[in-house]
């Protein structure tokens, strides 16, 4: 027996119902509700909203903000039952579920009126159109997944600047590290919190990517579990376990200790997304820190980039109000005022002769996201991809770092899990 | 009948209550588990029958789960339970500042889980946690331990944050309890020349019995369901040694977005407690005679 969730016939009774209400107000402003799920950024945000509101009687907007620990659990539970905001923030990695869901609105139709997609950096609206090729958000921001340092770190052993290759990197983490002093060259991060970008690297970068930088090779199967990639995967992981470089609690650590651990001087070089950029310069002061690509290997140099953009709620009665509203804030003035706030890399690319942006710490990862032929195609349209990053593969690291199964063990359960994911998704 | 009537109207409140906010979602869950619903898929709902169930039956991972979960109540609830038990005969006894005592002893339960997870997981860090502090002080470690890389060291973690955030429970559960135990009884052992520990095992233990399987179960029970303080903790990690059955289902759910099957998993879990419970009290029915 296969049934259908009653959602579009529990709106349209609740479209019915709502009929006579709605021609009485019709005088009244569109009230729209606009959920902010994520932990930093607020503040601007807001500030947005309220100039929003105030500039004008017609949409009124109410912000939303929903913790981000809670943020799938509460939207999904929400979005399942046809509710839900009327348009949200998120975070391509919830791309896959919500569109795979059919809770986003397909905003082509909306976009095509507009110059937005002009202004919007190309792999921001590749990562907006993963599914089935429609345009599920528009990005607001764009980070490339990064190398930071510690500048002053560096010179005080005498290193100049940030390693360009995997060589260079284990030798300056080496220099850098010194247990009795509870001093580490680097974070091999092992918990959760996008780990996977850090291992996955050194995979790619030691034995290249598949078709297109993508993950797979031309017969559909995952390139990660050949020899070459599992001996960039061997070295990474040598880092932890014979060369010592990294705080042995990392192998558990989350991307919250990893941020802990460098802004308190503990570790010297840590990588990850922007998103924790402003937290690591408080840290350690804005001009003790760089910023660089992650380091090359025998078979070249790629990068993960991601963002977040704005998406509006299939089911919402007030599309039009939404997209309005989401058409303000995402214009150049705006995204300006927001990311400058946040500290973030806008993905409307007009901005980016901005003085601002022009420091290094800006520079490195739009250097990156400029880089069109190394940005890696991960499967992030696959269904099930988000739990695989999130969950499968931080037990995997885990057991390869705390000694209980072989790199090359690894290599085949993640090239096996992700052939799975493929093939479902077919 | 119109007798009948008043009391009827009483409870009916009450009754509408708890149908709308425990029996609906339960039979919900239990309707569910029938299908295999992806939400995340285009939310097509195929009906499987016991398919779910049987798939819970093969998974390793369910009992995987359900043996963490079992450490994690036995570890918990046992030493929870020692600690309460030994606050509450302190703070029974008449001293200068018991009520200031009190206070701060049960100030932990007040205490939300995630919370707890923060401020434990600072006193185990491996850079500035206090605990390593003081050994690297004291000259016990030459290096800070790494507490959350080691199974053993983790579970230590865990329950020694469980056990301060949940003995307040028991404390005050058997306070009260204590509390409604006549002194003459006392007395009259002390007459009849009982030891203090006689007088523990044949009058203090049997009057609070029932307190001890209610408190006990209750604790039993919320822990069994607990997931804060793991999932701030330690995510059910290293690898998957601390991932209990209800992080297990959180995953299923919203990591994999397969609810059909998490509400199957949901429904192992319901019939595991409900078989416990009823073995509980069966033992008290027990005990009793």
């Amino acid at each position: 027996m296969t049934i259908r969730t009653s959602r579009r016939g529990f709106l349209a009774t609740a479209g019915a119902l709502a009929l006579p209400l709605g021609a009485r107000a019709q005088s009244a402003p569109a009230r729209i509700t606009f959920a902010w799920p994520f932990a930093g950024g607020e503040r601007g945000m807001q500030i947005l909203v309220n100039r929003f509101n105030e500039g004008q009687r017609a949409i009124q907007v109410e912000m939303q903000v929903v913790p981000q620990v809670q943020a799938i659990p509460r939207l999904t539970t929400a979005f399942a039952g046809g509710a839900g905001p009327d348009c949200l923030a998120m975070s391509d990695a919830w791309l896959s579920q919500f569109a795979g869901g059919g809770w986003l609105e397909n905003l082509d139709p909306l976009l095509s009126g507009t110059t937005i997609e002009q202004e919007i950096v190309p792999g921001s609206m590749q990562i907006a159109r993963m599914m089935g090729g429609r345009a599920f958000y528009v990005g607001y921001m764009v980070e490339a997944y990064s190398l930071y340092y510690n500048r002053r770190l560096f010179q005080e052993a005498g290193i100049g600047e940030a390693p360009p290759t995997i060589e260079a990197f284990r030798d300056a983490a080496i220099r850098l590290t010194d247990a009795r002093r509870n001093r580490y060259g680097y974070y091999v991060l092992g918990g959760t919190g996008w780990q996977f970008q850090q291992w996955s690297t050194w995979m790619l970068n030691h034995g290249g990517t598949g078709v297109a930088r993508s993950f797979f090779d031309a017969a559909g199967r995952s390139v990660l579990a050949g020899p070459r990639h599992v001996e960039g995967l061997e070295r990474w992981i040598a880092l932890y376990q014979r060369d010592r470089v990294s705080p042995p609690a990392s192998a558990t650590g989350t991307f919250q200790d990893q941020t802990n651990a460098f802004a308190a001087g503990q570790v010297a070089m840590v990588m990850g997304w922007g998103i924790g950029l402003s937290t690591l310069a408080e840290g350690v002061g804005e001009a003790n820190l760089g910023v660089a690509a992650m380091p090359a290997g025998p078979a070249g140099q790629y990068f993960y980039y991601a963002g977040n953009g704005f998406s509006v709620n299939a089911a919402s009665r007030q599309k039009d109000a939404a997209w309005e509203f989401l058409r303000w804030v995402l214009r150049r003035d705006n995204m300006e005022f927001w990311n400058r706030e946040f500290g973030a890399i806008p993905a409307n690319m007009t901005v980016w002769d901005a003085e601002w942006l022009r420091a290094p710490k800006y520079q490195a990862p739009i250097a990156m996201i400029r880089a069109t032929d190394q940005l890696l195609r991960h499967p992030r349209h696959l269904p099930g991809y988000a739990s695989f990053q999130a969950q499968f593969a931080p037990e995997q690291v885990q057991r390869t770092l705390l000694g209980r199964q072989t790199p090359a063990q690894q290599a085949q359960a993640i090239a096996t899990a992700l052939n799975d994911l493929r093939a479902r998704a077919a | 009948m119109r007798r009948h009537a008043l009391p009827w109207a009483l409870i009916a409140p009450a009754v509408v209550l708890v149908g709308a906010g425990a029996i609906y979602p339960i039979a919900y869950v239990i309707w569910l588990s029938g299908y295999d619903y992806q939400p995340y898929r285009g939310g097509l709902m195929v009906w499987v029958g016991a398919g779910n169930l049987a798939r819970v039956i093969a998974d390793e991972t369910f009992w995987h789960s359900l043996r963490v979960s079992a450490i994690w109540v036995g570890g918990s609830v046992i030493p929870q339970f020692m600690l309460g038990l030994g606050m509450a005969l302190v703070l029974n006894e008449s001293f200068r500042g018991r009520g200031l005592v009190r206070t701060i002893i049960l100030a932990p339960w007040a205490v939300s889980g995630v919370v707890t997870g923060i401020i434990w997981l600072w006193v185990f860090d491996g850079t500035i946690g206090v605990v390593n502090d003081l050994l690297l002080r004291a000259g016990v470690v030459d290096f800070p331990v790494a507490w959350g890389i080691h199974e053993e060291t983790t579970w230590l973690m865990l329950l020694l944050a469980n056990a301060w955030r949940g003995a307040p429970f028991f404390a005050i559960v058997l306070l009260a309890a204590l509390q409604s135990i006549e002194p003459e009884l006392y007395e009259a052992a002390h007459i009849d020349g009982a030891s203090a520990t006689q007088r523990f095992r044949h009058v203090t233990l049997p009057l609070i019995l029932d307190a001890v399987v209610v408190s006990t179960l209750l604790r039993a029970l919320w822990t069994f369901n607990f997931i804060d303080l793991i999932l701030t903790m330690t995510r059910g990690g290293p690898i998957d040694a601390t991932k209990t059955l209800p992080i297990y289902i959180f995953d299923v759910a919203y990591q994999r977005g397969e609810f059909g099957y998490a509400a199957a998993l949901s429904v192992a879990l319901c019939m595991v407690l409900v078989a416990f419970s009823a073995a509980w009290w069966q033992l008290r029915r027990l005990g009793g005679r």
